[in-house]
């Protein structure tokens, strides 16, 4: 009798509710169809670094969904070489039973890690995961933002403030440091207050922030939908054909012997390119690398990483590219000097209880970077493969 | 009496068409995100 009545009296309310409703539901069959395949695509998109990957959450999704892929976060090294020894190459066909689906772009930061992997939370429970880390990020005392913007995601950071996967305290020191970049929040003036309101920790301001909350909801809402359309845009047009599945029993020293053998360093090159000819007084700069090493805004940010990956009881691996050595010799910082930093590394991750090989014994190993940058040679890669696949297995990740 | 209002079935179809075409164009205008991130040339290879 009621609906009849509201029906005659107020035809365009009646309406309008009926077509949300209907808009409603198609959206929601929509999302469930396009999340049915993104997760089916998995085998073709894993391997793969692009955008929308990056930015968005529905492959990174997929990713911790699918029990035979072990995402990696990362930065530039998981660009380069072309070789067929970088891990999403080299773990395409999933040899040893799992593909590698990489993360992360140029200047990515641990920052940006910690969003996205807040940004997936409920998904990574007993998950699998591998974080690599750039030791350059841990000897400036104030690195740059630039690569944090340029790899900074809403979708990610919406997702962080407005998820329920993070306590306040986590949340609170998180929102302090993105605060920090203002930039980044221009597009959203709702997260940056959001943020502010997290940030204070003011009881008068958690109450602002769960007032704003089912805003915050619907926009990460819109977001998530824009994520799946962009995603079946992907599938559509951009996606390759699943790689056929290759199992192999692989012989790791002698595939490592092989990389040896056959790949050279360019070091002797690089170093007359670079003016390191000059002679530096050993250990000269000791002290300043030291400093850079214990006032590092990077180990804040690690940790941020660490415990929201204990809140979301993920199991990463934590891998951490060695130091070029042999270019930091000849730059005047001892091999003492850099002990600091894998000790360090060691200390911090082992009180959250996770896995890490930070390669130390590599060093002063000129074939295992590319140049003296963080980006890691076919025999670099090939260390890394073999510590990504004893860790999937269950066995000791060996470095 | 127009036409609409003798045929009233017609009228609410054609109301809740209406509505749910505005839905969908506005799904449409904002429904492409912006997945682009802030100029940024990593210079590190």
């Amino acid at each position: 009798m009621a609906r009849v009545h509201a029906n005659k009296e107020m035809p365009h309310l009646f309406a309008g509710l009926i077509a949300l409703g209907v808009a409603g539901t198609i959206l929601f069959a929509a999302g469930m169809a396009v999340i049915h395949l993104e997760r089916s695509t998995i085998p073709s998109t894993a391997p793969d670094l692009f955008l929308l990957k990056n930015q968005g959450v529905a492959f990174q999704r997929a990713a911790a969904h699918a029990p035979n892929v072990l995402p990696i976060y990362g930065s530039s090294e998981l660009l380069v070489p072309a070789a067929p020894e970088r891990g999403n190459i080299f773990f395409r066909t999933a040899p040893t039973g799992f593909q590698l689906s990489p993360v992360g772009g140029g200047g990515t930061t641990p920052l940006i890690m910690s969003q996205k992997v807040a940004a997936l939370s409920s998904d990574l429970r007993g998950k699998e995961l591998a974080i690599s880390l750039s030791p350059g990020w841990f000897f400036a005392a104030k690195p740059g933002w630039r690569g944090y913007t340029g790899n900074f995601s809403l979708m990610a950071a919406s997702e962080m403030a407005f998820g329920t996967a993070l306590d306040f305290e986590l949340k609170r020191d998180i929102a302090s440091r993105m605060l920090e970049c203002p930039s980044t929040l221009e597009k959203s003036p709702l997260l940056e207050f959001a943020l502010r309101r997290l940030a204070s920790g003011r009881l008068v301001d958690r109450t602002i922030f769960c007032v704003l909350w089912p805003l915050g909801k619907a926009q990460t809402a819109l977001l998530e939908l824009q994520d799946h359309r962009a995603a079946l845009n992907h599938i559509r047009r951009e996606i390759k054909p699943a790689p056929q599945r290759h199992p192999e029993v692989l012989d790791w020293p002698k595939l490592i012997a092989r990389v040896e053998a056959t790949k050279t360093t360019d070091w002797a090159k690089v170093s007359k390119a670079s003016g390191l000819n000059v002679q530096i007084t050993p250990g000269s700069r000791d002290v300043a690398f030291r400093n850079g090493v214990k006032a590092s805004a990077s180990w804040a940010d690690l940790e941020l990483l660490l415990r929201t990956l204990e809140r979301v009881h993920a199991r990463p691996l934590i891998l951490s590219m060695p130091i070029a050595g042999d270019f930091y010799d000849h730059a005047g910082v001892s091999r003492s000097a850099r002990e600091e930093y894998y000790t360090k590394l060691r200390a911090l991750v082992q009180r959250y209880h996770f896995a890490v090989v930070e390669f130390e014994e590599h060093d002063e190993d000129p074939a295992f970077l590319i140049r003296h940058q963080s980006h890691l040679t076919a025999k670099g890669w090939a260390y890394y493969d073999r510590a990504l696949d004893d860790f999937f297995h269950g066995r000791m990740p060996r470095s | 009496m127009s036409w609409l209002e003798k045929h009233p079935a017609v009228h609410r179809v054609l109301l809740i068409l209406y509505y749910f075409a505005i839905i969908v164009a506005l799904i449409l205008m904002y429904g492409r995100g912006d997945f682009s991130t802030q100029p940024f040339v990593y210079q590190g290879f």
